[in-house]
């Protein structure tokens, strides 16, 4: 249990308690009011009734009167009224618990003044003076039922009243304000809910910080949806969010991982070539002209593989130079198809040209990582093109996304449709294409190079066979993408 | 005679260079490009020693060792590119003689190549008729070792050890009861002097341990020396 649990069941108890004792004192104090009214008087409105019935009798008619009503009424069901003269005794003679007399004397004194009407009698006593001047104080006891009407429903039952006793005392309260007993039984369960509802927040939040914890240490490959389970929530939004975050640094992570492994391969065939060659050269100096070309072929091959692989790691880190040059498109791309041309006719292959007569297609870029960026897919179409085929590179402006798009197909074997987008991927290479010079870096940089100037690049296969990679680059007045 | 070699590796232009370097060293090497014709050959050709490397297209290095270890004990040579020791490692406990990192000098290699086939040949040497002497079997306990057939048995079983872990435990049985430490092991095992942090001869010792029946208390009959070497138990 971490401390936000504690901290959570802590103060929920500590509500929940708040509220429990609040709501119980109120009903105490309540209940210590209605308390005030004295001891062994009935308070009933039956028993408030006959009380002003007996005291109207004896002002009006006499003790005769009052005696007369009192004795007819002994019989009756209902709330005996009982009549106490100046001198405390019954007007039947049944015997009134002295204190109850004290206490039924001071309050009729303090309701009922000597002089003056008679008011309307609240507290279940009153006195009333007979004509002939004897008064007398008229209360009703509390009838022989178990507990005063005002008492809490949960106090424990008092003791039936003594049957000889004709005052009927009430039960004998607890001296402190809450019974024990239910107190426990609220404090626990709100103990039961506080730990509940402190688990309910508090678990997710543990599983969350477990999956931090892991992620710090590298584990990334765990997932809190099925933790977090059919729970729809703040905290289950977090818990998703977390495995996106998770998911994406992951599949970022292995590919920096493959990169580095891929890099590292790609290197060391060049270092095992130029070790082999070195070690030849050593054993066989006679054949050093030889040798020494291989190993100069194996540096200059190394040299480009760290050249491109700067240039890659440059454009991923955002560190592409100038980009706000206005580049013509269309010199670029004659330029390009120039070179490639005078490089396809040695390998037996042709290069078809077409763009619009136009003059200048402007977009604003950087000459140099565009002219990079395009021959490397012309270059790529010429190596994968097989002998006297052709490769036709094509520039048209595109009116729907006030841009340009240039086509470049080849006639070569093409890409299995599942591959199409992990040509763009660094060190890609087609399974077949083994005899390939290259590493798989070109087209990866211009993808970048393309994004970078907010464009972008796709491949499809040809219907007729070949691939068909096609840039499109956004004109002059849109402005490069920023970022 | 010269010693028949066959090179396992997918970059052609690097075999071609080690091939024609070897070959005027004394060895006949013939080459193959991917995994599966490397078994193949291996299996077939009457080969003294295979040099294969870890990476491969179609199954890479370390499925074809498993591959021919399965029903060969013909020495192996790997060649692991890798940075990581995880090939090296899953080598060597497949039943690899050696390794040697790549890149690596022709001459690194061919001196490797000798180093296990002097291993190998000096049985068969000294199993030549009329060769003096025929040195005894070495016999502790349950396992006795004919150096001379590069034959060992346990409990009057068969015991199948790669050429490598043949010289280790004949070192460890020879001495048995005594500490030998890893730069003899290495330098008579292996034929090549103990480098930091190679933990080959550790390797090797996990797996001759697991061809070995434990003690009777379930030790290992080869017991770790810290910072010495390793002990053959005697019982």
């Amino acid at each position: 249990m971490g401390r936000l649990f504690w901290k959570f069941f802590f103060f929920f108890w500590l509500a929940q308690l708040t509220a429990g004792l609040g709501v119980g004192l109120t009903f105490w104090l309540k209940d210590r009011a209605h308390e005030g009214a004295p001891a062994g008087v009935d308070l009933s409105p039956p028993a408030v009734f006959d009380v002003n019935a007996a005291a109207a009798t004896l002002r009006h008619g006499g003790v005769a009167a009052l005696r007369a009503l009192l004795d007819e009424q002994r019989r009756l069901p209902g709330p005996p009224v009982f009549a106490l003269d100046e001198q405390g005794r019954e007007l039947f003679g049944r015997p009134v618990a002295p204190e109850t007399q004290a206490r039924v004397l001071r309050l009729a004194s303090a309701a009922a003044p000597a002089e003056g009407p008679p008011g309307p009698v609240r507290r279940g006593v009153a006195r009333a003076v007979a004509a002939d001047g004897s008064a007398y104080v008229l209360f009703a006891p509390p009838s022989a039922q178990p507990g005063p009407p005002g008492a809490p429903s949960f106090a424990p039952p008092g003791p039936p009243p003594h049957p000889d006793d004709g005052d009927a005392r009430p039960p004998p309260r607890s001296p402190l304000p809450f019974p024990p007993i239910p107190l426990l039984a609220g404090a626990l369960v709100s103990l039961l809910f506080a730990a509940l509802l402190a688990w309910y927040f508090a678990k997710p939040i543990r599983s969350l910080r477990a999956a931090f914890a892991g992620a710090a240490d590298g584990r990334l490959g765990q997932r809190l949806a099925l933790e977090m389970g059919g729970r729809r929530d703040e905290l289950a939004d977090l818990g998703r969010d977390f495995d996106r975050m998770a998911a994406r640094l992951k599949s970022l992570m292995d590919g920096q991982r493959r990169l580095l492994h891929d890099v590292s391969h790609e290197l060391r065939s060049p270092l095992a070539r130029l070790q082999a060659a070195i070690g030849l050269l050593r054993q066989q100096p006679e054949r050093g002209a030889d040798l020494l070309a291989r190993i100069e072929r194996e540096s200059v091959r190394m040299e480009r593989l760290v050249s491109e692989l700067l240039a890659l790691s440059r454009l991923e880190a955002g560190m592409a130079g100038r980009l706000d040059e206005a580049v013509d498109l269309r010199e670029l791309l004659d330029a390009l198809v120039e070179d490639a041309r005078f490089e396809a006719q040695a390998a037996a292959r042709r290069v078809d040209y077409a763009a619009p007569e136009a003059a200048a297609l402007a977009i604003r870029g950087n000459a140099e990582l565009l002219h990079r960026a395009l021959e490397n897919v012309v270059r790529n179409a010429l190596k994968h093109s097989p002998e006297g085929g052709r490769v036709s590179v094509e520039l048209a402006p595109e009116a729907a996304r006030a841009g340009y798009r240039i086509r470049v197909a080849d006639g070569g074997a093409g890409v299995p449709e599942a591959e199409l987008q992990a040509i763009f991927a660094p060190f890609y290479r087609s399974a077949d294409g083994t005899a390939v010079d290259g590493y798989g870096l070109g087209l990866a940089i211009t993808q970048r190079v393309v994004a970078l100037h907010g464009g972008c690049i796709e491949a499809a296969n040809r219907p007729g066979g070949g691939l068909c990679v096609s840039v499109f680059l956004p004109r002059l007045e849109s402005g490069p993408a920023s970022g | 005679m010269e010693t028949r070699v066959l090179l396992v590796d997918d970059d052609a232009e690097l075999a071609e260079m080690l091939r024609e370097y070897l070959l005027r060293d004394g060895f006949a090497v013939d080459l193959a490009h991917d995994g599966e014709s490397g078994v193949t050959a291996a299996l077939d050709g009457d080969y003294a020693i295979v040099v294969l490397d870890a990476m491969l297209p179609g199954i890479d290095g370390i499925e074809a060792l498993r591959r021919i270890r399965a029903s060969s004990m013909l020495p192996v040579l790997m060649l692991t590119g890798r940075g990581d020791d995880a090939d090296r490692i899953a080598g060597l406990e497949l039943g690899a003689d050696d390794y040697v990192p790549k890149p690596c000098t022709p001459r690194e290699l061919a001196a490797r190549l000798r180093a296990i086939l002097r291993r190998t040949r000096r049985g068969r040497a000294e199993d030549a008729p009329g060769h003096a002497a025929a040195p005894a079997p070495v016999a502790v306990g349950p396992l006795v070792l004919w150096p001379a057939q590069r034959r060992a048995e346990w409990d009057a079983r068969a015991l199948a050890l790669t050429s490598t872990e043949f010289d280790l435990l004949e070192l460890l049985a020879r001495s048995a009861g005594r500490v030998v430490s890893k730069a003899e092991l290495s330098a008579q095992g292996l034929g090549r002097p103990l480098t930091r942090f190679d933990r080959s001869i550790d390797v090797h010792m996990s797996s001759i341990r697991q061809k070995l029946a434990p003690l009777a208390d379930g030790r290992s009959r080869i017991q770790t020396v810290f910072r010495k070497g390793y002990q053959y138990v005697r019982e």
